[in-house]
């Protein structure tokens, strides 16, 4: 799930009615000087970072004056708090504390249950988990109806909570259910919800997710990623999400797992299906080998997505091997992946002799995808080795071959080269599909009576060209292209094969620089 | 027999006019579903094959009879109206094999279905399969490669994995024994039909004499099924690989139900409770083929 940090939290609770501290956002020491003059009042300085327990680890500090909140961001900000690196303080006033409380959404997948559960207990200010039982109320939210006013109030009597203090809590229950719904949040949680000494509620911090799944209703919120992670996006992870964010055909998920590959000792990892793609990474990793990126490509892509995520496995610098991890007998067709590979392999990898590329793919269409891979690697200088269903359960050999590639590549390359990029085809004659270009260089074309783009195009079932005088050309509207073409992308594969290569197609990605 | 499908249930694809719906209502067909016709809003009065599109599925009921399932082959963040509307048409099994359902959408209709007692499999489901008599969803992908992975016999099968739906399918084929079921519940945050509710179906059904589950990580999906088992509501031999144990701390994973949160959901826990209620919990998936084939023989482990 998508996290947002304590300030984020805070605004949309107060959006739902809740009181929050008078405070705001500093980046700059500078920042939170003015912050805490504007204030006017001793004032409490909080790391914005994705973790908890931040008081213990200093993440959260005291300051009478503005000068002391200037020291204590500049104590913060460019530091880490449990190995997390503070980019932005929350600069907030002091509450005077009467009473310190726990509320907070969950979802419970419980099949009894499937739905959000509140939770509320009057022992706040520690971790949750360490109150006892039954010094906590639950409520089982009606998602159809919402809660009723008294099944809030029912929360804090059963705790024991004074009178005065219940329409109060129950209102602020009632606007954590607000935002919790009003931001389609897969968890919400207050932790301390006070009451200060005048006799307000108030959030004194706020931790809450946005479902993935939901993001894109909320550009409000701006999230550059949207998936579970423990620390913000990279670069590489917001290159990866763009794949994926207006594409829905299948699902492609990127995580860059380590920070610098220069130097080597290094390798790309890429799976298919979610279920395999751990075992085998561990695989790998128990054989000695260590992962640059953790890709995985499922639920049918077509073979435009599968290459934008193979380019960015490979885009990390100094790699010193690509593995296919298809550690399923898969339903989808899986030559989309075979095509999606290869494009990323033509592209990225002609000058690098000997670099390793492992695929193991089995399921639909196995056959035809390893044919793929078979005569297309043969044409570039790697190293390839391909394994199909017998493997499956066999990932340790899988992995054997792999190390034992990439030591034969790392003893014999002599320079560590840049980091690859695929470089746009060029031609006189585009033709845009939904998430690219076909570009066409027609006096290659024309010295060429393959027809190899035609059968392909019709094997896989874009059915976009048809032959007039014994040449390809455009057999339907040019607008209907986006619809009809399935981004197979084996036109460009077979023009390469056994055509002039007078075909390619621009798949446009952002790459990060490095 | 099987269970939730076979060669008799009258099923209705919603969005067939689309890449997905179009591609595998062909392969649902063509491997002898019976599917009777499919709905797009817009689209009524066009055919997809030989198939009856209509624009509403009340439409497809009144003109064309009786539907016992629903394939939502519709894309994410639309589907809630789909389903809405195909459990007011009284639809009693809807199919979701749509990944990325908002979150709040999924808890909505899925409470909506319960009130009206509808059964999802989803959403996020890959569908099922019972081996020689019926498909729905895009598990086993085409026809061809459906009959040559997923040979009829008395294994049901439960999965939190898509894939692995199919590969444990081929695996126990390989083992020299088959499937009466297989299912895949689906990777999302909340889904419908879960393993306690199965497993009771997989009890009645004369065809299984045992079942194999594929767990994972994250949450209370096979506890649960360890207490159906506990409860006396399934008594036949149960075989589960739980993955994700060796997953190492900050370790992402894309389906976004194998997530530990708050200490609930680890493979210990899962292993533990199992084992307890008198399954068997293999420490390798290869090994549940091998582990169902003992039993079957009669000579428990």
């Amino acid at each position: 799930m998508a996290r947002l940090y304590e300030y984020q939290g805070k605004q949309l609770l107060k959006a739902a009615g809740l009181d929050i501290p008078e405070g705001a956002v500093a980046e700059t020491p500078d920042q939170a000087r003015e912050i805490a003059a504007r204030l006017g009042r001793p004032v409490v300085v909080k790391a914005q970072v994705w973790t908890t327990g931040r008081f213990k680890a200093g993440g959260i500090r005291f300051a009478e004056t503005p000068s002391e909140a200037e020291a204590a961001a500049a104590a913060l900000l460019g530091h880490r708090v449990k190995g997390f690196l503070v980019k932005k303080v929350l600069v907030e006033e002091q509450l005077k504390l009467a009473g310190e409380f726990y509320a907070g959404i969950i979802i419970d997948p419980s099949y009894r249950v499937r739905a959000p559960v509140l939770m509320m207990t009057l022992a706040g200010g520690v971790e949750v988990e360490s109150v006892e039982d039954e010094r906590i109320a639950r409520l089982t939210l009606d998602v159809l109806r919402g809660p009723a006013p008294d099944d809030l109030r029912a929360l804090p009597r059963r705790l024991g909570a004074p009178d005065a203090l219940v329409d109060p809590l129950a209102r602020a229950l009632e606007s954590l259910w607000k935002a919790f719904c009003q931001n389609d949040a897969r968890s919400a949680e207050i932790n301390p919800l006070v009451l200060t000494t005048d006799n307000r509620i108030v959030a004194a911090d706020c931790r809450m997710s946005i479902d993935d799944a939901s993001v894109s209703r909320h550009p409000e919120l701006g999230i550059r990623v949207a998936r579970e992670s423990d620390s913000p996006p990279t670069a590489l992870d917001i290159a990866g999400w763009a794949i994926e964010e207006n594409d829905h055909r299948g699902i492609s998920f990127f995580a860059q797992l380590a920070a610098d590959t220069r130097g080597g000792g290094f390798i790309g990892y890429h799976a298919i299906g979610g279920g395999g793609a751990l075992l085998a990474a561990d695989t790998l990793s128990r054989h000695g080998l260590k992962l640059a990126n953790y890709a995985e490509t499922s639920g049918n892509p077509t073979a435009a997505k599968v290459c934008r995520t193979a380019r960015l496995v490979l885009s990390q610098p100094d790699l010193d091997g690509y593995i296919l991890m298809g550690a399923v007998i898969a339903s989808q067709d899986q030559w989309n992946h075979a095509l999606g590979l290869m494009k990323a392999c033509r592209e990225m990898l002609t000058d690098r002799p000997g670099f390793p590329v492992v695929a193991l793919i089995a399921g639909n269409k196995e056959r035809e995808a390893l044919r793929i891979l078979r005569e297309g690697l043969s044409t570039l200088p790697v190293r390839f080795e391909l394994f199909g269903r017998e493997y499956i359960h066999r990932l340790d050999d899988v992995a054997e071959r792999m190390k034992a590639l990439v030591e034969e590549y790392r003893a014999h390359r002599q320079t560590f080269g840049a980091p690859i990029r695929p470089v746009a085809p060029t031609g006189d004659v585009r033709w845009p599909f939904r998430t690219g270009t076909i570009v066409l260089r027609t006096a290659a074309c024309e010295g060429c009576s393959s027809l190899a783009c035609v059968k392909a195009c019709s094997l896989y079932g874009g059915y976009l060209f048809r032959v007039r005088d014994k040449r390809m050309t455009l057999g339907i509207p040019l607008e209907t292209v986006p619809r009809q073409c399935v981004e197979c992308l084996a036109c460009e594969h077979e023009c390469h094969l056994r055509g002039k290569g007078a075909l390619g197609l621009e798949l446009p990605m952002d790459f990060p620089a490095i | 027999m099987a269970i939730l499908i076979n060669e008799n249930t009258r099923i209705l694809v919603q969005g067939i006019t689309g890449r997905e719906g179009a591609a595998r209502s062909r392969f649902m067909s063509a491997y002898g579903t019976r599917v009777v016709g499919g709905v797009t809003p817009g689209r009524g009065g066009t055919k997809v094959g030989s198939l009856p599109v209509f624009n509403t599925v009340q439409e497809a009921i009144e003109a064309n009879g009786p539907v016992d399932l629903s394939v939502t082959f519709v894309p994410g963040p639309l589907v809630k109206a789909a389903v809405i509307e195909a459990v007011d048409a009284g639809i009693p099994l809807l199919v979701m094999p749509v990944e990325r359902v908002p979150l709040h959408d999924a808890l909505n209709m899925l409470a909506y279905a319960r009130e009206r007692g509808v059964r999802i499999l989803g959403p996020g489901s890959f569908g099922l399969i019972s081996p020689g008599r019926a498909v729905a969803g895009w598990v086993g992908g085409s026809e061809d490669f459906a009959r040559e992975v997923f040979r009829p016999g008395p294994i049901g099968l439960i999965s939190r994995s898509g894939g692995q739906t199919t590969t444990l399918s081929w695996a126990i084929g390989q083992a020299g024994l088959g499937i009466s079921t297989a299912l895949h519940i689906g990777a999302e945050p909340v889904v419908g039909l879960a393993p306690a509710e199965i497993l009771p179906l997989f009890e009645a059904d004369p065809d299984t004499r045992a079942v194999a589950l594929f767990g994972e990580i994250g949450t209370v999906a096979e506890e649960e099924a360890a207490e159906t088992i506990a409860a006396g509501r399934f008594t036949k031999p149960l075989v589960a690989y739980i993955a994700g144990a060796g997953a190492r701390p900050g370790m992402r994973f894309s389906h976004a139900s194998a997530i530990v949160e708050r200490g609930r959901g680890t493979a210990e826990h899962k292993i533990r409770a199992l084992r307890a209620a008198g399954a068997i919990v293999v420490e390798r998936p290869e090994a549940l083929p091998l582990a169902l084939a003992e039993i079957l023989k009669g000579t428990t482990t």
